[in-house]
């Protein structure tokens, strides 16, 4: 049952980067605890900047309303964001002290920082992987690291930028079971409908900083001329191992 | 792509490798501190010096030519740095091919190329010995300052990813035709540097609002600290003990 108090409200909100582009021209966003929400739309649509906004990383005009109270600087976000670049979120020296960061800065007890290192490492496939360096990771492997690192903060939304751009067709496998898996409000800014499909039920489609549509995600594939016109594909079989959806 | 890691050696197996970190750096910075203030002409402390470092160096199984080869690269340096030595005005010469050649000066010049090929060779072990991230951990233990170990544990974990951006960059230039021979087609190349820059600036702001996102207040949290075991102790307390000796009695 959801509740009647939306996990992320958004009000006309308005961003413009300092070269003068307009991103984000007055996006209207309502989202409830537990949905598994994908923002679509093609390259340069304002999905990633969306998110930077909602996690409170730029200021835009507008309202924005996380949890009910709006995003600022000084106070933990409730969104783990999970980067497309996943070497951007691992800066630490090993996996181990990456996956620890969020909760150290928690300032909660080690014996409790150890606990999350593991489960979070474990819901990642990645138990045993704490002394190895970033360096030696393969690109699914480091996505599951950033996956991680996000989960061990225990974040209320979990928003994902491009979680599946880049990967083999194993490593996507393995993100879409993490996603899944994922009890938490969720966000997925993402191209590949796909992947998309097998994990959000509620498909937003941006473009021009715009929202051109909302509704349940099967509705809205259906609907060719809609994707169409807005850059976005949608094949029933994966684009890298060729099986059909489930 | 393939990069020379410095701690390329850091997970091997020895008695050496399963060392406290700390232990490690304080006998390095002993060795070192001990080497440069020995005279030059104590020439048996540096023989002793030198078999010591060699003794660790089997006891890590860390590939000894792995350890000269990059000890080496500080000896053209070293000798440059010192070369107008033997031409100081002295009292005792020594006539080479018709030249008077100081011999204090040649002394200062021995010595200063043994001081600086022993102290990276100290230095080369060290790393080849301790995995980067222990190391970093070492540090913080022994109260070296968050900001300057924060900033090696950065460098240590981008630099790569940055040579590799470079590398990018270069291919893509050559793969439409780019063969730098002239002095204005050096523009191209600072183009690119510049466009690196740029990448890195964007790519450092991406990481700084990660690092936000999870809390991240000023300085990186240290994980919990341990006090030395006995063993460790010991042996830290046998290597300084057995450098004072040689620096003081070894001539």
């Amino acid at each position: 049952m959801k509740n009647a108090v939306p996990i992320i409200d958004v009000a006309n909100l308005r961003f413009r980067y300092r070269d003068g582009m307009e991103a984000l021209c007055g996006i209207d966003l309502t989202i409830h605890h537990g949905e598994k929400v994908c923002l679509a739309g093609p390259n340069g649509a304002g999905k990633s900047t969306l998110f930077l906004c909602l996690a409170g990383l730029l200021k835009a005009e507008g309202k924005i309303e996380i949890a009910g109270r709006a995003p600022d600087a000084k106070t933990p976000s409730p969104i783990g964001l999970v980067f497309q670049d996943a070497d951007d979120q691992l800066f630490c020296p090993t996996v181990g002290d990456d996956v620890a960061f969020g909760p150290r800065n928690q300032k909660l007890p080690e014996s409790e920082v150890a606990k999350r290192v593991a489960e979070s490492l474990a819901a990642t496939g990645l138990s045993g992987f704490e002394p190895r360096s970033a360096h030696h990771l393969s690109g699914g492997e480091k996505k599951r690291a950033a996956i991680a690192a996000v989960l061990a903060c225990r974040p209320e939304i979990l928003a994902f930028d491009e979680p599946w751009a880049n990967l083999d067709a194993r490593a996507c496998r393995a993100v879409t079971r993490i996603l899944k898996d994922s009890g938490q409000t969720l966000l997925v800014a993402s191209q590949d409908l796909y992947h998309a499909a097998d994990v959000c039920k509620r498909l937003i489609v941006l473009d021009g900083g715009k929202t051109v549509a909302d509704g349940p995600m099967q509705n809205l594939l259906a609907d060719k001329g809609l994707l169409e016109a807005h850059g976005l594909d949608y094949a029933t079989r994966c684009p890298h191992c060729r099986q059909s959806a489930a | 792509m393939e990069h020379g890691f410095i701690d390329r050696y850091g997970n091997l197996d020895s008695c050496v490798h399963r060392l406290d970190a700390r232990v490690k750096i304080l006998s390095a910075f002993s060795f070192i501190i001990l080497a440069v203030t020995t005279p030059p002409k104590h020439l048996l402390a540096f023989v002793i010096y030198a078999g010591l470092l060699l003794w660790t160096v089997a006891l890590s199984r860390v590939p000894l030519w792995h350890i000269v080869s990059r000890a080496a690269i500080v000896i053209p340096f070293s000798a440059f740095v010192a070369l107008g030595l033997p031409f100081l005005e002295g009292k005792e010469t020594v006539n080479f091919s018709g030249i008077d050649l100081s011999v204090p000066g040649l002394w200062l010049l021995a010595g200063a190329v043994m001081k600086a090929s022993l102290g990276v060779a100290a230095l080369v072990l060290l790393v080849s010995t301790t995995p980067f991230n222990r190391l970093l951990e070492g540090l913080r233990q022994l109260k070296v300052p968050s900001l300057f170990i924060d900033l090696l544990a950065l460098t240590y974990r981008y630099v790569f990813i940055l040579a590799d951006q470079a590398m990018r960059l270069r291919r893509a230039a050559q793969a439409r035709g780019f063969r730098p021979r002239w002095l204005p087609q050096a523009a191209v190349i600072g183009r690119q540097t510049g466009h690196l820059f740029v990448r890195s600036y964007n790519r450092a702001e991406r990481i700084y609002g990660a690092m936000r996102l999870r809390g991240y207040n000023g300085s990186m949290p240290a994980g919990p600290s341990t006090a030395l075991s006995g063993k460790n102790v010991l042996v830290l307390t046998l290597a300084v003990a057995t450098l004072v000796f040689v620096r003081l009695f070894a001539k």
